[in-house]
């Protein structure tokens, strides 16, 4: 298969049509050339969207449809998006056209039900129903082989991953892709046929001994493990369709769960957030009622500077009046002991008589006494210092509650909750918004299916072991009781035992065959891989690689022993050497499309694999950013291989991503 | 009219009638807009009871230094509680407000009325919307009192 043309139409970030002519010049590289985020993952996804209707974000997550529709597209109330690929297979021209566009009313379309899908096919220009698209791309490339011809550097940590820790799922999913691409199951099915003719001929056998007395027992113990047989078959199928019904089943609640593992994780937040507003709720009404509580006596603590301005009033006063008070009774003692020196004529202090001079004086001094004591009485109250005293007394009795303090801390805490709890209504709106017409209740029932199901599972693969066992006891048997009527020497025995001597000869050849066919296979597959990777490594002094049985391959050094560790640019190169030796044996031919496969390796390595790249499938297509290739020196040695060059821009930062050619060599 | 007379708090003397010839009260009183004004704090859960607004509105009033008029009068003023729900215990209320105001010593719970009707108007300044937060009105009270003090 060839890709002609991509046609896109509003996909990913790119606005608009843009068409990339990926088969014309005749040559089988294409380099596509971008910058990191500029849009060269989006042609990859586009193929694989346009093919089998999946995108694959980070991590391998498959991508939702709105989030793969341009953004500016849904801006102008344009939400229609499409992929056109025309392609080439054996001399038809096959055009595979998918599109979706927004259904009317939905606001954010996101999710597949909130568009409407449309596909055409058609071969040589007559259209084939649109029911028949996923058949006919199934028979040009298998999806389950299709992660060998479309892949990037987190692909290529799959296959390392998988095959390394050789989990029992992930090597048999990888082993199944692996043999499908090298035909092995039609291999197997001819096996198959020839058992179903065997048993054929046994029952025949059965059936020609019923009659002859000597051999009757026989032929209905055959009977009888025959049916046996029969039943176990029919019961071990009835489990394998089960358990191949269950695993689709859970790869499809897989992909939905991975598809909606940021709605998932969006439903976790969402209940975080609204247990986190339940619990901040909780606390602020806690903190508002004991509010309300010390609200009861808070009026104190307003009061008390108030009163504390009244009661230092009130003691300078009574200081002041105190000072008077101890002033008039200074002064009142003076005026008593001068009257009592007048009265009796005699000075107090020498006691002798008064002279006129000295009465005179000491009568001066009376007045200006009396004088003084006039106004001392007007501001020495005693009555008013008594009151004071009281007024004070009653003062203190008012005292403060002392509980500003805890209403301080209390209304902090509460303009925090305040914030938080806003906070917290933000996270919940936003996860809401993200929810929005998602079924959540969906979500979580097919987590419970999962779970179900990944039990059940268990269950019946434990069955099909047991049963297994069970067919070849009963094989045994079979057998046993065919060998005796096999020795019965009448015509029509004999000739149905040279059918079956031949049928087993058959069988055995088949079976020999196969394994044969598989080990050549495997072999082949260890081969071309080695020849691949001894041209891609810089490393000379390794022998090669070796394969084991799930297809995994270990570098072999020069002492002939497996390297056990080895560096991540080994394993890109080991896993591109499979890759090559894939696509050189595939019983389909497919274009190989690689996204910044080079990340992890040097210089050198980079050039070898560039190198080897014409020469790894019809068509390859490169998706590269210039830290990963020098392009001009890189690219150099294959330039005659190169058909176009494409390279993907932006005008400035707000502007539209364009793919345009800038060389083809015709 | 003894049942309603009130000993002076310092001479022990019942007081029988007010300064202006008017009696105090029993039962203290409060206009429209000051009940809704407290049905409102109390919507808003930033009190427990009336009486517990109506007494910061008293206290603020206080601190703020209004000075009580009993003689103004205000409009749809209906009783709300009696004195001695009010001012239990301690009669703190009615000691500060007769040491605070002398000339309203005799009438200490119409003084009171007065005051709580100025101390709503200053609370509402505080408040955005249904919010009120305690701390603003106490520091600024406190403020205050600190510059008297260094004045």
């Amino acid at each position: 298969m060839i890709i002609q043309s991509v046609e896109l139409v509003n996909f990913g970030p790119y606005y608009g049509r843009h068409v990339l002519e990926l088969g014309r010049g005749g040559h089988p590289v294409v380099v596509i050339e971008g910058l990191n985020m500029a849009g060269k993952t989006s042609i990859l996804n586009s193929i694989r969207w346009a093919l089998y209707r999946e995108a694959k974000g980070r991590d391998a997550r498959p991508m939702k449809t709105g989030d793969l529709v341009n953004a500016q597209a849904i801006v102008e109330d344009d939400a229609r998006m499409s992929v056109k690929l025309n392609v080439v297979v054996d001399g038809r021209e096959i055009t595979l056209l998918r599109q979706v566009t927004a259904r009317a009313g939905v606001a954010n379309p996101l999710n597949d039900e909130d568009f409407e899908w449309y596909v055409s096919v058609a071969v040589d220009g007559a259209y084939y129903e649109p029911s028949e698209y996923d058949l006919l791309v199934e028979d040009l490339l298998p999806r389950g082989i299709s992660r060998f011809f479309l892949f990037d550097g987190e692909l290529l940590n799959e296959y390392e991953a998988l095959v390394r820790e050789g989990g029992e799922a992930g090597a048999r999913g990888v082993r199944e892709s692996i043999e499908m691409i090298l035909g092995l199951p039609a291999a197997r099915r001819a096996r198959v046929d020839v058992q179903a003719l065997k048993e054929e001929v046994s029952k025949r056998l059965q059936r020609a001994n019923t009659k002859d007395k000597k051999y009757r027992a026989a032929a209905d113990q055959l009977a009888a493990h025959e049916a046996k047989r029969d039943q176990l078959e029919r019961d071990r199928d009835e489990v394998v369709a089960q358990i191949k019904a269950d695993e689709d089943a859970l790869r499809g609640f897989d992909a939905n769960l991975l598809r909606y593992q940021e709605t998932r994780e969006d439903v976790g937040r969402l209940k975080q957030a609204k247990e986190d507003l339940e619990r901040l709720e909780a606390t602020t009404s806690e903190k508002i009622e004991r509010r309300r509580e010390l609200a009861k006596d808070l009026w104190r603590d307003v009061l008390a500077p108030r009163l504390r301005q009244e009661t230092t009033r009130l003691e300078q006063e009574r200081d002041r009046l105190t000072a008077d008070i101890a002033r008039l009774s200074n002064l009142c003692a003076q005026q008593a002991k001068l009257q009592e020196d007048l009265t009796r004529d005699l000075c107090s202090q020498c006691g002798r008589g008064l002279e006129e001079p000295e009465r005179a004086r000491l009568r001066s001094e009376l007045k200006n006494l009396q004088t003084e004591i006039s106004e001392v009485e007007k501001t020495a109250d005693a009555e008013r210092f008594q009151t004071l005293a009281g007024i004070l007394r009653q003062l203190r009795r008012v005292a403060p509650a002392g509980i500003t303090s805890a209403v301080k801390d209390i209304e902090a805490d509460l303009a925090r909750l305040d914030l938080d709890t806003y906070k917290a209504n933000e996270h919940i709106e936003a996860a809401e918004r993200k929810l929005r017409g998602i079924k959540i209740e969906q979500v979580i029932e097919w987590d419970r299916e999962t779970a179900r199901l990944n039990e059940r599972l268990t269950g019946l693969r434990a069955s099909v072991k047991k049963l297994n066992e069970e067919l070849v006891d009963i094989n045994a048997k079979i057998g046993a009781e065919t060998k005796k009527l096999l020795d019965n020497e009448n015509p029509a025995s004999q000739r149905l035992a040279r059918e079956h001597d031949t049928l087993e000869v058959l069988e055995d050849l088949t079976a020999r065959a196969v394994a044969e066919m598989t080990d050549e296979l495997r072999a082949d597959v260890e081969r071309e891989a080695t020849d691949i990777f001894l041209e891609l490594t810089t490393d000379k002094t390794f022998q090669g690689l070796r394969i084991n049985e799930q297809y995994g391959l270990t570098i072999v050094q020069a002492n002939g022993e497996d390297l056990r560790v080895r560096s991540a640019g080994a394993e890109q190169v080991v896993a591109l050497s499979l890759l090559g030796a894939l696509n050189r044996l595939a019983t389909k031919r497919g274009p190989v499309i690689m996204d910044t496969p080079f990340g992890r390796l040097d210089q050198l390595h980079r050039a070898n694999i560039l190198q080897f790249l014409p020469r790894m499938a019809d068509q390859v297509v490169l998706l590269i950013h210039n830290g990963e290739v020098d392009t001009e020196r890189d690219l150099d040695p294959i330039k005659d291989q190169i058909s176009a060059r494409y390279e993907i821009t932006r005008d400035g930062p707000h502007s539209q991503l364009e793919v345009a050619r800038t060389e083809l060599n015709v | 009219m003894s049942d309603s007379a009130a000993p002076d708090i310092h001479t022990g003397e019942e007081v029988v009638d007010g300064a202006e010839g008017r009696e105090d009260i029993l039962q203290v009183r409060g206009s429209a807009a000051l009940r809704t004004f407290l049905d409102d704090l109390r919507a808003a859960k930033h009190i427990i009871e009336l009486v517990d607004g109506y007494r910061l509105c008293i206290a603020t009033a206080c601190a703020f230094q209004r000075a009580p008029d009993t003689t103004r009068t205000y409009r749809g003023r209906q009783t709300m509680f009696a004195r001695d729900t009010l001012d239990t215990g301690d009669q703190a209320i009615r000691t500060a407000i007769a040491e605070i105001y002398p000339d309203v010593a005799r009438m200490p719970y119409r003084a009171a009325e007065d005051l709580a009707e100025q101390g709503a108007e200053i609370i509402k300044g505080f408040m955005v919307g249904d919010n009120l937060k305690f701390m603003d009105i106490v520091e600024r009270v406190e403020r205050a009192a600190q510059e008297d003090e260094t004045s």
